[in-house]
């Protein structure tokens, strides 16, 4: 208890002073290269656990190759590497593979990529005992129905793993790391979620050099689900909207649910002709959805 | 017409008897003497001239050794006490003191070759007014200490009556000159026990009328009180020169001059520390004139503050009395705040209120020996309990009796007074973070009630303060805390009553997210609030055994939470039970045995990344870039502890070796702990001692949780070790030195990371294996230095200097790093100084090493949340700045007639030193700067009281 009472201190110090830091770029100026965000399509895979032990529960139905899309600001002679691990460790560990044994390198066009599972499942080879099936007897066995691969030592049956894709990219010797993952549910019954749809943002007012214009997310609600949160609670998503530019000012950087617009002040700099803005749109914390729309704003005089 | 006629005897030691040669002293012989006096009777000396001789005068006189002491007729012929005349009715004779004999060591004990000392001159003790007035009598032994001159180098009271008596008698002693001992014709310093007999004697005599009878008359009576309040004033002087009569207020403060001329009337009142002051009455024929006064203190007294009142049987036990504390700089008169300037203790960033001892292990705040979830609100500005009904709070660094338990760092135990029963008394106070009230009195024939209440008022300060947009509070920080004390005791026994609780609260609506997390949104609360009651009877059986009960309840409810992302709520109901007999077997054997229980019904509903909050020695991670995981826990689980300890007195050295058996159920664990203390009074005023003992610590309840933590989790050991002295130079000045070795095994941290596996089936094991194992390691070595001057001659103050290693090794085969509080360097001075009755000045001096840093080195953008996840470097790999700063304090009292107004400023880092508190990073960890801790802070406050 010890631990969270100074973190309940932490917590209130730290809310006294929010938006007292020094000042550094904010975080919406996307002024050097970096990743905004990784769309992956789908955000997750349903398998039938029973496809792994040879015993599918129905109809097998093979998961589709997930595609990826790292989105950045305009960036000159950077590489790209996408890797993905089966097993990987939490935000302490820094997200490392647990061993480089499970970590395959995927097909890549610069910021895209594929994840075939069962190609990533192949490539692994014997790494994986994808096979057989608990028959339940014994500590440590798979229970009944639970293939091998999915056996806990405590005799229960995984339900999900989180499969990590690791982005390196970035010019050389500035390479940056980001990594997204893929939750994978062993599931046939789940209803798998779909990433958030933002169609385009759209401006209001004259881009004038030192000037302000609005930015609005359009936003298809349509793409909002509905879902059963980890309390056991049926909630619809909530759309939380990222604001990036590479040049001026956002009034707010970010913004959710039916705040769906933001103030730009463009720079006055006259080396900059043109800004991009971004926007990235997450389905929810627990749901992990993501899509993203860019702009080209033209600044005139 | 009476007069009463009071006095004072010194019965007279009766001879010099010698103990036998202490062969203790390193450069000089010591011999402890014993000078028994005999029994004095009353005396009875002749009456004196009504003149301005003082009441009270040297009665009796004594002869050491060859001399014979006087009987009560050789009494007689010293110079008496005149007889003052005073009203009527004033009392009784009181019995005479009679010091009794004592056993004395036989001459022949006397080593070859000495000579006792003789005494040359003697002084006898002023009896002081103030002690007539309570017609205090007894006996005050001192132990003095004759050098090589044959005077009084030291005087220590070994047997006291009344302060009023003691100081007396203390005066007295240093004046005392000698012929100094010999020992081979070379004289030797020595100590000797003299005594004092103070007897109290009143008698009514017949006086001479001094006015006509034929003459009309009046009467006066009159009160005197202490200014600021309704207190009476005993034992003051009353006079009335031009009729040459005096008196003195008796214990309500009262007086009374009866069949006075008519006609106006001087009146004198004389006393040494409220000065003098006359006033003009009319007394008017056949009536009574009825006069109060209210006095003001202008000078000091001479008021000694003792640190630890009870005797020390720790190695370390350090108590602190609130009254002393109260205007230390920097604590806002908050008692427990002053326990981070002792030393051993870890300072803490302001806002934080950990208490670390001796470099780390829980450290457990009790109430009356019963626990309490914290001893701090939030921001660690004030205690939990209402600085004014704390009589004492003891600070084990270490080391710690066996009545305490389930903690491996140590013991901060608060102990409340007992409410004040002379009459009703209160205060309401108010300060720049919150406002009290206390009221208190008595309840009954013997029993007395205290209620006291707090309420910060920082939510309004912040209503005023200016937040960013994105950030409305809904309740800002705020915190209540009241307790209702009943105390009541008779013939032996003593029942106490605690009613108690607190509350902190703070809700906020994040309305626009900030944009490098923008999980951090919508509703963020935190709040704990606990309530309580505890009910212990203590009941002195005889003088040789006593039982105490103490039964308590506490309920404690944690909200935490921030938008639906994370959220924790604990509720606890704890049940305590202590329970302890103590008896004395013999003159020098001391037994207690007790037992200990807590039973805890736990109920806990979390929300919130696998990993939880950051564990000792690790920095951040990312918020909510971990599985998120639901967890609902209700759990009950007994801890019971059974303890016994002997005291055992072999002359100046004391043993206490002990025991203590703890069950916990919730683990399935048990410890045998056995402890030993020992002390050691080398000579009087050096005091060695030393203790070892083992010590066991209970897992946090989330740790042990089979969905978060690893349900099969044991308790953590711990062995301290310590010797060291201490040195008694003054009545007033003292040193405490102490070494101390402390170690930690099976402290429960994060298990192997997958790091360690070797292929897929390890990693997978790995993965689903438990979080947490009792695998880590610690220790923590140092050494203490506590120089204190008790307040005495205007002087408060004491320097503490901890100079200390404490290094953790998480797993086995890992390096050993640096605890997050190692503090090589932990000097803090504290000076205050009584100008003059009504203001003190005070200061603090605190230079501390700079706390151990993780430095981040890389981060990881996490796609999932949107946010960077930070890459730190080795664990406490480097060092913050030096921390320096300096607080001053200004106090400043108003007295009024019936109450006093005290005030006071406090300047918190009043050189506005920039003190480095870590570093903040941009969003990517790719730039950094260094934070700092609050600059100057100016604190005031009123306090009123009656």
């Amino acid at each position: 208890m010890r631990r969270f009472v100074l973190a309940v201190s932490l917590v209130v110090a730290g809310g006294l002073t929010a938006g007292c830091g020094p000042e550094f770029d904010p975080f919406h100026l996307a002024n050097k290269f970096r990743i905004l965000t990784i769309k992956t399509d789908p955000p997750e895979l349903v398998i039938d656990p029973g496809l792994l032990s040879g015993m599918p529960s129905g109809p097998v139905m093979l998961p589709a190759p997930v595609t990826m899309t790292a989105l950045h600001p305009p960036a000159e002679g950077v590489t790209w590497r996408w890797d993905v691990c089966l097993f990987s460790l939490d935000s302490l560990s820094a997200f490392e593979c647990v061993d480089p044994d499970l970590e395959v390198t995927l097909p890549a066009t610069g910021n895209e990529a594929t994840l075939d599972l069962i190609q990533v499942l192949s490539a692994l080879g014997g790494g994986v005992p994808m096979g057989g099936e608990g028959e339940g007897e014994g500590e440590g066995e798979a229970p009944a129905g639970c293939p091998a691969f999915l056996a806990l030592p405590d005799g229960s049956c995984l339900s999900r793993l989180d499969i990590q894709v690791k982005v390196t990219a970035g010019p050389p010797g500035e390479e940056i790391v980001a990594v997204r993952k893929v939750p994978v549910w062993f599931d046939a019954a789940r209803e798998p979620n779909q990433n958030p749809d933002v169609r385009a943002i759209t401006v209001e007012g004259d881009p004038v050099r030192g000037g302000e214009v609005t930015l609005t997310a359009d936003f298809d609600d349509a793409s909002l689900e509905q879902f059963v949160d980890s309390d056991g609670d049926t909630r619809t998503e909530l759309p939380v909207f990222s604001w990036f530019t590479t040049a001026g000012e956002l009034q707010p950087g970010a913004t959710f649910d039916d705040d769906r617009d933001t103030t730009l002040i463009l720079p006055t700099d006259e080396s900059v002709d043109t800004v991009e803005v971004y926007v990235v749109v997450r389905d929810g914390d627990e749901r992990r959805g993501i899509d993203f729309e860019t702009l080209t704003i033209t600044l005139s005089d | 017409m009476h007069r009463s006629k009071r006095r004072w005897t010194p019965s007279a030691p009766r001879g010099v008897t010698p103990l036998p040669v202490l062969p203790a002293a390193p450069l000089a012989l010591l011999a402890t003497l014993l000078l028994a006096a005999g029994p004095a009777a009353a005396q009875e000396p002749p009456e004196g001239p009504p003149a301005d001789a003082p009441p009270a005068a040297p009665a009796a006189e004594q002869a050491p050794e060859e001399a014979p002491a006087k009987d009560e007729a050789a009494a007689e012929e010293e110079p008496a006490a005149e007889a003052p005349p005073a009203a009527p009715g004033a009392g009784a004779d009181a019995a005479p003191a009679e010091a009794p004999a004592e056993e004395a060591p036989a001459q022949s004990e006397l080593p070859e070759g000495f000579e006792p000392p003789k005494l040359l001159q003697e002084v006898q003790p002023t009896y002081p007014p103030e002690a007539q007035a309570q017609k205090l009598a007894g006996d005050v032994v001192l132990l003095i200490t004759i050098d090589e001159e044959g005077a009084v180098s030291e005087a220590v009271v070994v047997q006291g009556v009344h302060p009023l008596l003691d100081n007396a008698a203390l005066e007295a002693g240093f004046q005392l000159v000698f012929e100094p001992a010999k020992m081979n014709d070379e004289p030797v310093p020595v100590q000797l026990q003299y005594r004092y007999g103070f007897t109290y004697v009143e008698e009514k005599v017949e006086v001479a009328a001094p006015v006509d009878e034929e003459k009309p008359v009046g009467v006066l009576e009159g009160q005197l009180f202490k200014r600021g309040s309704v207190d009476a004033l005993p034992g003051v002087r009353v006079v009335l020169r031009e009729l040459g009569l005096e008196t003195f207020s008796d214990a309500q403060g009262k007086f009374r001059f009866e069949e006075l001329p008519v006609g106006p009337l001087i009146i004198g009142i004389e006393d040494d520390v409220y000065g003098d002051i006359e006033d003009e009455e009319e007394i008017k024929a056949g009536e009574v004139v009825t006069v109060t006064y209210r006095l003001d203190q202008e000078t000091f007294g001479d008021r000694i503050q003792v640190f630890g009142k009870r005797p020390k049987k720790e190695v370390v036990r350090r108590t602190i009395t609130v009254e002393e504390i109260r205007t230390i700089p920097g604590t806002n008169g908050d008692a427990l705040g002053v326990v981070q300037n002792l030393p051993g203790v870890a300072r803490t960033p302001f806002g934080q209120s950990d208490l670390i001892l001796r470099g780390g292990g829980n450290t457990q705040a009790y109430l009356n020996q019963q626990p309490i979830p914290i001893a701090f609100h939030f921001g660690g500005i004030r205690s939990t309990v209402a600085s004014a009904l704390i009589e004492s709070i003891d600070v084990y660094p270490g080391n710690f009796d066996v009545e305490y338990g389930r903690v491996s760092g140590g013991i901060v135990d608060v102990r409340l007074r007992e409410p004040r029963t002379d009459r009703v008394h209160g205060y309401v106070e108010a300060d720049v973070f919150d406002a009290g009230a206390l009221v208190e009195g008595p309840v009954g024939e013997n029993g007395g009630l205290a209620i006291a209440v707090r309420r910060s008022y920082f939510d309004a300060l912040l209503a005023a303060a200016p937040l960013p947009d994105t950030f409305s509070i809904t309740t800002a920080p705020r915190w209540y805390d009241a307790q209702i004390l009943y105390d009541w005791k008779d013939k032996g026994h003593r029942f106490r009553a605690l009613l108690y609780g607190s509350s902190d609260q703070f809700e906020s609506v994040i309305e626009e997210p900030p944009e490098q997390n923008t999980l951090i949104r919508g509703d963020a609360v935190a709040k704990l609030e606990w309530v309580g009651g505890q009910l212990e009877h203590t009941w002195d059986i005889d003088d040789r055994l006593q039982h105490k009960l103490n039964v308590a309840y506490l309920l404690t409810g944690i909200d935490f939470g921030v938008g639906e992302i994370f959220s924790l709520n604990f509720l606890f109901h704890q049940l305590f039970i202590r329970d302890s007999v103590r008896a004395k077997l013999t003159d020098t054997l001391e037994l207690k045995v007790g037992m200990d229980v807590l039973n805890q019904w736990n109920t806990i509903d979390a929300l919130g990344g696998v990993t939880g909050p950051p564990r000792e020695g690790e920095t951040g991670g990312g918020f909510g870039s971990d599985q998120t995981i639901s967890v609902e826990i209700d759990t009950f689980e007994a801890n019971c502890a059974l303890y016994t300890a002997a005291e055992w007195k072999l002359g100046p050295i004391l043993l206490i070796p002990g025991l203590r058996f703890d069950v916990f159920s919730a683990i399935d664990d048990y410890r045998l702990q056995p402890r030993f203390t020992a002390r050691w009074d080398v000579v009087e005023g050096t005091t060695v001692k030393a203790g070892v003992g083992q010590f066991v610590e209970l897992p946090d309840g989330q740790d042990t949780s089979p969905d978060i933590g690893n349900p099969n989790l044991k308790a953590e050991d711990s062995l301290h070790y310590s010797v060291g002295f201490e040195q008694q130079f003054t009545d007033a000045i003292n040193l405490d030195v102490t070494a101390f070795y402390k170690t930690f095994d099976d402290l429960v941290t994060r298990a192997e990371s997958l790091d360690a596996a070797d292929d897929f089936d390890d990693a997978l094991e790995a993965n689903a294996g438990p979080s947490l194992l009792n695998q880590g390691e610690g220790r923590s070595y140092g050494i203490e230095f506590l120089l204190r001057h008790d307040f005495s001659n205007r002087v408060f103050g004491w320097v503490s200097y901890t100079l200390q290693r404490s290094e953790r090794r998480d797993r086995p085969g890992d390096d050993w790093r640096l605890f997050d509080f190692d503090q090589t360097h932990n000097l803090i001075v504290i000076g205050q100084y009584k100008l003059t009755p009504k203001w003190t000045v005070g200061f603090r001096w605190r230079t501390t090493s700079g706390n151990p840093d993780t430095p981040i080195v890389d981060s990881v953008f996490d796609a999932n949340t949107g946010t960077y996840v930070q890459i730190p470097g080795e664990p406490n790999s480097t060092r913050q700045p030096t921390f320096n700063q300096i607080d001053l304090r200004v106090d400043r009292e108003w007295t009024y007639d019936t109450w006093r107004l005290v005030g006071y400023l406090d300047l918190r880092n009043t050189l506005n030193t920039a003190n480095a508190s870590g570093f903040q990073y941009n969003y990517d960890f790719t730039q950094r700067t260094q934070a700092y801790e609050i600059p100057i802070i100016p604190s005031f406050g009123l306090r009123g009281e009656f």
